[in-house]
């Protein structure tokens, strides 16, 4: 972009935000002063609302989904991730979520930072095409809010090191009206893109509590058989038992179909490739960079280059007040298939070739526990297995325990020191590159604690000082 | 106003460093697959500052800007001459400003806005990326009738048309626009 180019940009972008300040400006009385936005002051917390439905407190930045807004559609979890500060996300595309789509916080990548869905951790291995998390699976039909942490500094979170995106569900109310939430949307955009979503909000007798909502978002695609069409399915169950217990089930389902966008260049070294160069659609050139999970330039005019995933997302959560603390048991297991057809990098085309994704855990926590008036204790242990069914079920056996403490000392100073230990066993699989490689996996062991601690100073109601510093793991996956 | 500021420094040991498993062999196919691609790094520094800063004028305005710095040094491994050699954090930007305004028009009806500036980046392959600034804009208004609440959004994504690329190798739509209608009982 020349320096000219710039200045125009710059000079259209100020004239918009400029009229848009003045049309503010104009609407306030000249006796309106810029008004102090309160703190919510709980306890020694200072929160944050910059915007309606986003809260950041020192520990972490809270969404509320029936509150956030922003000037397009909010379908999925890149919608909301591109607003907020501190996360990079580079889109194959602004129209829909991708499976190219790569999301940062400081510099560290999926591999490098947890997505969990109600507190439990999504990612997978990596194995066989960096295939972590799949961003245009996480709809937000039946999303409640999100918090993110920024930083490695949550022992109650495992393997984070950019930090942790948690998405909390819906799970219906405990309510004897038996009048439920109905809400339905509708929209349709750019590049034939449309979306409808339902979703349905109740309880009955106030012993069941449910949530279950459908969409399906379609795109023909801003670049050459970039297409997509996702379908996705959610219901909750939570069942109120006595002594304030709750039962709650969950199952997730996305299907999605993905057109891999294919070279489109009327200056492609290839002269069959470049004769199929359509005006239509962007240069999309071979040497372009790589987009995450989508591999090699794709050719035009042929079959079709295409990814579909089925991914499940299976929750049982029980908990229960004990105590002064709160236990929960929580079994998760997320399962996928992705098939692939393309053209590999000598030109041959190959269909449906697919691999498997398998996570399963069991969490047990007992939260908030007040030891004294100054001390609440979290302690947990984790069991994870992450692997590839039929081919290596068990890539990674991951055994953990932790704790952590927050300690009041006054009404100023807050302490939470904490500990993780991990035990993970590897069995990584072996190459698939053909004579000449290493046909092998390799066993491994590893295990070790990593400490954490923060400290928050509040210096007044309004002002809240921290600092944190933090030794962590994360799995050997790219 | 408020105000969020947060300093942040990484110090990481046995980085494994992902080229991309798939970089070397599109250069080359499928004989040269594997050739470091995934690779280990004995350190990689992350350091950086993020700033949020919200303003609210009465009900009717609220805006919040996010400025954020970051900066990284890895450790020499051998791999730098190497075409496809690139690391994450160099293909992010070092500035990154992001702002969002909501500006109450009239009863239940809100002016939404959305502006966010990159600052210029490196490709996989070494070259630079220029910076950009884009803006987003939107209305949303909700209304009830008979009972029942009704919403209606329009919005423009990239209103100036800004020519940027995201990624490398293509460049990104102008003027993306929709609209969104919804009902909730």
């Amino acid at each position: 972009m020349t320096s000219k180019m710039k200045s125009r940009l710059f000079c259209k972008v100020f004239f918009v935000i400029g009229l848009v300040f003045t049309l503010v400006l104009i609407s306030i009385p000249c006796s309106a002063q810029v008004e102090k936005q309160e703190a919510i002051d709980i306890g020694t917390i200072t929160v944050m609302a910059p915007q309606p439905g986003v809260e950041i407190t020192t520990e972490k930045t809270v969404i509320r989904m029936d509150e956030f807004k922003k000037p397009g559609e909010v379908r999925t979890l890149i919608d909301v991730l591109s607003e907020i500060g501190g996360i990079d996300i580079q889109r194959a595309n602004p129209l829909m979520a991708s499976p190219g789509d790569e999301v940062s916080i400081r510099g560290l990548n999926e591999g490098r930072m947890v997505i969990e869905i109600d507190g439990r951790r999504i990612n997978h291995t990596g194995h066989y095409g960096r295939y972590i998390v799949d961003w245009s699976t996480l709809n937000m039909d039946d999303v409640e809010s999100i918090e993110i942490i920024r930083g490695g500094h949550s022992v109650l979170h495992p393997f984070a090191i950019g930090g942790v995106i948690n998405i909390i569900t819906k799970k219906g109310k405990q309510t004897d009206d038996p009048k439920p939430d109905v809400n339905i949307k509708a929209g349709y955009g750019s590049y034939d893109t449309y979306n409808l979503t339902g979703s349905i909000n109740g309880g009955i007798a106030n012993i069941v509590g449910y949530n279950f909502s459908a969409s399906k978002q379609e795109t023909d695609g801003y670049l050459k058989n970039n297409f997509q069409d996702t379908e996705s399915f959610n219901g909750h169950l939570t069942f109120y038992l006595p002594y304030e217990a709750t039962l709650s089930i969950s199952a997730k389902y996305s299907d999605m179909h993905y057109g891999l966008p294919v070279i489109n260049d009327p200056d492609d070294p290839v002269p069959s490739v470049a004769a199929l160069y359509d005006n239509d659609y962007p240069k999309f050139r071979k040497n372009r960079d790589q987009l995450r999970h989508l591999g090699w330039s794709q050719l035009p005019g042929g079959p079709t280059p295409e990814w579909k995933k089925h991914t499940s997302y299976i929750d049982g959560l029980f908990q229960v007040p004990l105590g002064s603390g709160t236990a929960k048991l929580h079994y998760f297991q997320t399962v996928g298939r992705r098939w692939t057809s393309e053209y590999d990098p000598m030109g041959n085309f190959t269909e449906d070739s697919f691999v498997d994704d398998k996570t399963e855990g069991i969490i047990g926590e007992y939260r908030d526990i007040k030891v004294s008036d100054s001390h609440s204790l979290t302690v947990g242990l984790e069991y994870q297995e992450l692997g590839w069914p039929d081919e290596n079920p068990i890539i990674y056996q991951v055994k953990s325990a932790y704790i952590q403490d927050v300690i009041n000392l006054g009404d100023r100073w807050t302490i939470t020191p904490g500990v993780r230990y991990y035990h993970v066993e590897m069995d990584t699989y072996s190459s698939k590159f053909g004579s000449g490689w290493p046909d092998e996996g390799k066993e491994e062991d590893d295990d070790g604690f990593y400490p954490s601690l923060k400290v928050d100073f509040q210096t007044t109601p309004e002002t809240a000082l921290y600092a944190a510093v933090s030794r962590s793991y994360r799995l050997p996956c790219p | 106003m408020t105000v969020r500021a947060a300093g942040f420094y990484y110090d990481i040991k046995n980085f494994i460093n992902d080229n991309g498993i798939t970089a070397a062999g599109a250069v080359g196919g499928m004989g040269t697959l594997g050739s470091d691609c995934l690779y280990n790094i004995d350190h990689v520094k992350l350091y950086g500052a993020e700033l949020e800063a919200a303003i609210r004028i009465r009900d009717t305005f609220r805006a919040t800007a996010a400025y954020v710095y970051q900066e990284y040094e890895v450790d020499e491994t051998g791999f730098e001459d190497d075409r496809w050699t690139y690391y994450l954090p160099e293909l992010l930007p070092k500035h990154k400003v992001k702002l969002m305004a909501r500006y109450n028009v009239w009863e239940n009806g809100w002016l939404q806005l959305n502006s966010r500036y990159v600052y210029e980046r490196k490709t996989q392959s070494g070259e630079t990326l220029d910076d950009y600034i884009t803006l987003d804009m939107g209305f949303e208004q909700k209304f009830k009738f008979d009972g029942i609440e009704y919403m209606a959004k329009c919005f423009c994504g990239n209103i100036t048309g800004t020519d940027y690329e995201e990624i490398s190798g293509y460049k990104m739509p102008k003027y993306v626009w929709g609209f969104q209608i919804g009902m909730k009982f």
